[in-house]
């Protein structure tokens, strides 16, 4: 098949493209695109190995067209055509057709199986139909549409077109595609008009709609084969059989259409928002609102102590962030959005602002409060909605850096009953803290489509409108609402048919998530019938529920951070042991897997003061410190020995091993527990496997697999060591890429030695939820996923897909 | 009297540094007559090629200039990617196995890659482009040559004749490129692309020369 190169100087741009040709051609057209420069500040360009990479990869016998957007566009085809070896570049041609058009055209032609020529004149006459349609002005490209009657016998064949929508481009391409193969001339008629059916271009230009006769003319070899295709596919209305059939789901859709804009206007007894999240829900309304801190009366003292406060306030709070970030079990891009906000707040010039402040004499608090509104400020009065809509972080962050500097407590809301949240705006972190259980709903009475709580809210599955202008004011509290979070309405007086139909709507929404969980619910069993467990990373008591909706079995990776993160003292033996037994009990007998203390001095503690380290992410860490400090480091074992004597179904995982004697001392510290608390093998089966991050570890594989129990891949940390390069840092970022050979090549190595010495590999890092990767981490030997929540179904769905016969 | 390889790395590593320093004037000519972006093309291509020849600096001449070439057209993402691209590997050729090059290499060198530019971007004479900036600084090579002055003076000749095709450009109308969509409004402006060849050139001179 002739395969099509597009080239434009924006990857966005090649990207919507590739996306509207393989809509059209069912992906059936090899299509490789080359848009932007690898730059991420300045990614408008054209690279010509990047067109070289292109044309490589759709190239085969049958030739490449490469169709450029302008400018340098043009020179880099070139160019990347003189790079490539004589035997490639022979078969590829440039055309100089209009870029959308001519791809379009293009593509559909070679999807059909054309030869290059053809697809290169179908490319050229891409404006045809357009310009018929249009009538603006004299076709530029004349291309050779129009055939002429010959007097060649021939065979034909009548229809009238029942196609709501005429024979438009897909129908049209369907023709093309299915008459391509046949050694026959081939043309379409319609009145006087009669054009070659192997040109969508051309029976673009005949113009037919419903109602419409016309005539197929096959002449040639196989002339009466290419009429029997045509009619057979004529029967079945040109792939539209089914609108043909059922034209009302269209015109259902129009109503739907006009409904809405009747919906514009007032509704009676209801106010319109905008719907961002799913589902329905009705009960008592409640109050939130967070307040910006007042900026204190007090003196300035000098300028170098000011500014060192703000510091202070700002470090600690873009740690909050990130911690929050990385402590996001429900879903990675809900780290991205607190990585987002720390990235918001470290910006040098908010930072450059607010120390000309305060040495104009103002006071820490006063010149960060203007900085922030200054930004804010600047949001607000964007160009774009998407920057708009980012007001309500720079607000965010600028409350919480207030909160800091004056020493204000996170708010918090606390509900009895199952209500429905109404607030002017929610910042993330609000969002983040609300229990979907207790807040059947959000009512925003600001907010954006697109803002992070709209996001989080849908994530959450959470039923949300937002700017439902003056709810905040024609609400009482306690009152009871409905929202309609599929319409956008929250409904203040609905009568009592209105009522009816949103309980029913409510319930039919209800057993629809029903059904998509439910099939989560299921084992993940291969094709060939092994099963796979999918288990959850969580972050405390409050993820199980969300993972077991979503099919945990089990949780893969408890991090156990957020117990010595959340207070100023170290947590007690006693306390942990609680959690540690709430959450085992939680899980019903699936396993858990708990992580002892994994922090350094990138991840500080405010209860336990580190050493600052030059390089903390290769410093004193995980089990390093934890060995370093027994006392610490007994105090949770104990809890999860205590814990393990109750629920059985507890195991340990230990981070950062580099060496096997590590793991050594770690066995000896829990022998000592052991005998501390008396609680042998039998009482405490407590299994204690390692995490697989260093890549030490993966080459000596082997012999950790000796003395471990369970190996589980911590891909994101592997990652990083393995290419010794930080995802934080952008410039090195790219390399932080677990698809990276010497990564997978870690991965298949651990899993090896994890096999042959039979004890069960698991991988818990952020490639375990990527279904994409499942095929390769069967293959590889991999016993256990373990992902965020919200990444389980897509994981098991896809594992049900493979087939480890073939796998092998 | 020769250029040797140190000084043809030392040269490329001063554009590097040059395009860096005169990023955002570059950037503002092509905002005149162009996108606005001609600075941030050759700043990005030159900073890969600087991390690139540290990799190679054991090679001879046209292997750094196979490789110079190679990194700009992948990075440079302007219409100058492709030309400069092909300057500097059809440049190669002539520094093959070479270690230093003398006057007539230069010659060869540079009209090497100047053909290839103009076989690339097709442009004619006073099209207000690069290739503007090239041609006289060829032709001021050769008639150097042809006098048989030192390759000093062929330098310094070269320079001032760079200085004079970019000033040249600023009367022409564009007819290739960005610019040319501006018609008898490029008129008026220095072109980009002949005012970061001239750079290069002069560059060159500076390194070998000393600063004029
Ligand atoms: N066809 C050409 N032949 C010779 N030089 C050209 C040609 N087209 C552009 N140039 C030169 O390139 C310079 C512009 O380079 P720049 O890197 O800004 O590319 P650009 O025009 O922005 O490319 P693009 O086509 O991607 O927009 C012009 O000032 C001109 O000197
Ligand atoms: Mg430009």
């Amino acid at each position: 098949m002739v395969g099509i190169v597009a080239v434009s100087h924006s990857a966005t741009l090649a990207k919507g493209l590739a996306e509207l040709v393989n809509q059209m051609t069912q992906g059936k057209c090899s299509l490789a695109v080359a848009g932007g420069v690898d730059d991420p500040q300045n990614p408008i360009g054209t690279d010509a190995i990047a067109v070289m990479d292109a044309i490589t990869e759709v190239h085969d016998e049958s030739g490449v067209l490469v169709l450029m957007d302008l400018g340098s566009a043009l020179l880099s085809a070139e160019m990347a055509l003189e790079l490539l070896p004589e035997d490639i570049s022979a078969s590829v041609q440039l055309c100089s057709a209009p870029f959308v058009e001519g791809v379009m055209a293009a593509a559909v032609a070679a999807a059909a199986g054309l030869p290059i020529a053809t697809v290169k004149s179908e490319a050229y006459g891409g404006l045809q139909g357009k310009q018929s349609h249009l009538q603006d002005c004299e076709p530029a490209t004349v291309v050779d549409s129009e055939t002429k009657a010959s007097d060649e016998p021939f065979l034909s064949f009548d229809w009238t077109v029942e196609n709501p929508h005429g024979l438009h481009a897909r129908p049209a391409a369907s023709i093309v595609t299915a008459l391509a193969s046949f050694k026959a001339t081939l043309e379409l008629a319609k009145g006087e008009r009669r054009v070659s059916a192997l040109s969508l271009n051309s029976i673009a230009t005949l113009g037919v709609v419903k109602g419409d006769e016309i005539t197929f003319i096959a002449s040639g070899e196989q002339a009466q084969q290419a009429i029997d295709a045509f009619s057979s596919l004529a029967n079945q209305h040109f792939g539209e059989a089914q609108l043909v059939a059922n034209p009302s789901a269209q015109l259902d859709a129009i109503d739907n259409k006009v409904e809405e804009a009747i919906d514009m206007h007032e509704i009676a007894g209801a106010l319109r928002g905008l719907a961002v999240s799913d589902g329905i829900a009705k009960g008592p309304a409640v109050f939130f609102s967070v307040s910006m801190p007042e900026v204190p009366k007090r003196e300035f003292t000098d300028a170098k102590t000011e500014i060192q406060r703000f510091h202070t306030a700002l470090n600690s709070s873009v740690d909050a962030l990130q911690q929050q970030a990385s402590a996001s079990a429900v879903d990675p891009e809900h780290a991205q959005i607190f990585n987002a906000q720390a990235l918001m707040l470290s910006d040098p010039e908010l930072v450059v602002n607010v120390e000309k402040g305060i040495r104009s004499q103002l006071i820490a608090e006063q010149a960060w409060l203007d900085a922030g509104s200054q930004l804010a400020d600047s949001y607000q009065r964007a160009e774009s909605e998407y920057l708009r809509e980012r007001e309500s972080d720079v607000w965010d962050i600028t409350r919480r850096v207030m909160n800091q500097l004056c020493g204000v407590e996170k708010a918090s809301l606390e509900l009895k009953q199952p209500s429905i949240l109404l607030a002017k705006d929610l910042s993330p972190s609000d969002t983040m803290g609300l229990d979907p259980e207790m807040v059947i709903a959000i009512c925003l009475s600001e907010g954006g489509k697109t803002s992070h709580s709209a996001i989080l809210a849908k994530a959450m599955g959470i039923p949300a409108i937002v700017q439902a202008n003056d709810c905040m004011n024609r609400v009482k509290a306690g009152q009871q609402v409905i929202v309609d979070g599929f319409k956008g309405l929250l409904w203040l007086e609905p009568s009592v048919s209105t009522e009816n139909e949103l309980t029913l709507a409510r319930q039919q929404w209800l057993e629809k998530r029903e059904l998509e969980l439910s099939s989560a619910l299921q084992t993940a069993t291969t094709l060939d019938g092994r099963a796979f467990e999918v288990q959850a990373n969580i972050g405390g008591l409050s993820d199980v529920s969300l993972a077991l909706k979503n099919g945990a079995d089990g949780v893969g990776l408890l991090r156990t951070e957020f117990l010595f993160q959340a207070c100023s003292e170290l947590p007690s033996q006693q306390y942990q042991y609680e959690v540690y037994r709430d959450i085992a009990k939680a899980l019903e007998g699936r396993s858990l897997t708990i992580r002892s203390l994994d922090v350094g001095g990138d991840k500080p503690l405010a209860s336990y003061p580190m050493a600052s380290e030059e390089n903390p992410f290769l410093g004193h860490r995980g089990i390093r410190m934890c060995l370093a400090d027994p006392e610490l480091f007994k105090t949770q074992l104990r809890a999860v020995l205590r814990a393990c004597a109750e629920y059985s179904n507890i195991q340990l995982m230990i981070p950062m091993i580099a060496q096997v004697s590590e793991l050594l001392a770690v066995k000896q510290l829990i022998a000592e527990c052991r005998l501390e608390l008396k609680l042998n093998e039998q009482q405490a089966p407590l299994k204690l496997g390692i995490m697989i991050e260093v890549p030490a570890a993966v080459l000596n594989a082997d012999e950790l697999a000796e003395h471990a129990d369970f190996f589980s891949i911590g891909t994101n940390d592997l990652t990083q060591y393995v290419m010794a390069a930080d995802r934080g840092n952008p410039s090195v970022s790219q390399l932080v890429d677990y698809q990276q050979p010497a990564v997978l090549k870690a991965i298949e190595l651990t899993c090896k030695a994890a096999n042959q010495a039979g004890i069960p590999v698991s991988m818990c890092g952020e490639m375990a939820g990527d279904s994409e990767m499942v095929e390769r981490l069967l293959a590889m030997g991999l016993d256990k996923f373990s992902a965020s929540a919200a990444l389980i179904p897509a994981v098991k769905a896809k594992i049900r897909t493979q087939n480890l016969v073939s796998v092998n | 009297m020769t250029i040797e390889k140190s000084q043809i790395l030392n040269w490329l590593n001063s554009c590097a540094d040059i395009f860096a320093k005169e990023r955002d004037y570059l950037t503002q000519l092509d905002a005149d007559i162009g996108d606005a972006d001609h600075g941030i093309n050759m700043n990005r291509g030159f900073e890969r090629v600087k991390d690139k020849i540290t990799t190679i600096e054991d090679q001879d001449i046209g292997t750094i200039f196979k490789t110079t070439g190679m990194t700009l057209l992948s990075s440079v993402g302007g219409a100058s990617g492709p030309l400069y691209g092909t300057f500097f590997i059809r440049a190669a050729a002539a520094g093959n196995g070479k270690q230093s090059i003398d006057l007539n290499d230069l010659c060869q060198i540079f009209s090497d890659g100047v053909d290839g530019v103009v076989a690339r971007g097709k442009a004619q004479p006073g099209d207000k482009t690069m290739c503007d900036v090239w041609w006289t600084v060829v032709e001021a090579l050769e008639k150097s040559k042809d006098e048989g002055q030192d390759l000093q003076q062929a330098l310094v000749a070269m320079g001032e004749a760079s200085e004079k095709g970019a000033a040249a450009t600023i009367e022409m109308q564009a007819k290739k490129g960005r610019a040319s969509y501006l018609g008898e409004r490029s008129i008026g402006h220095q072109d980009p692309g002949a005012t970061s060849s001239m750079m290069m050139v002069k560059a060159l001179r500076d390194v070998v020369v000393g600063q004029a």
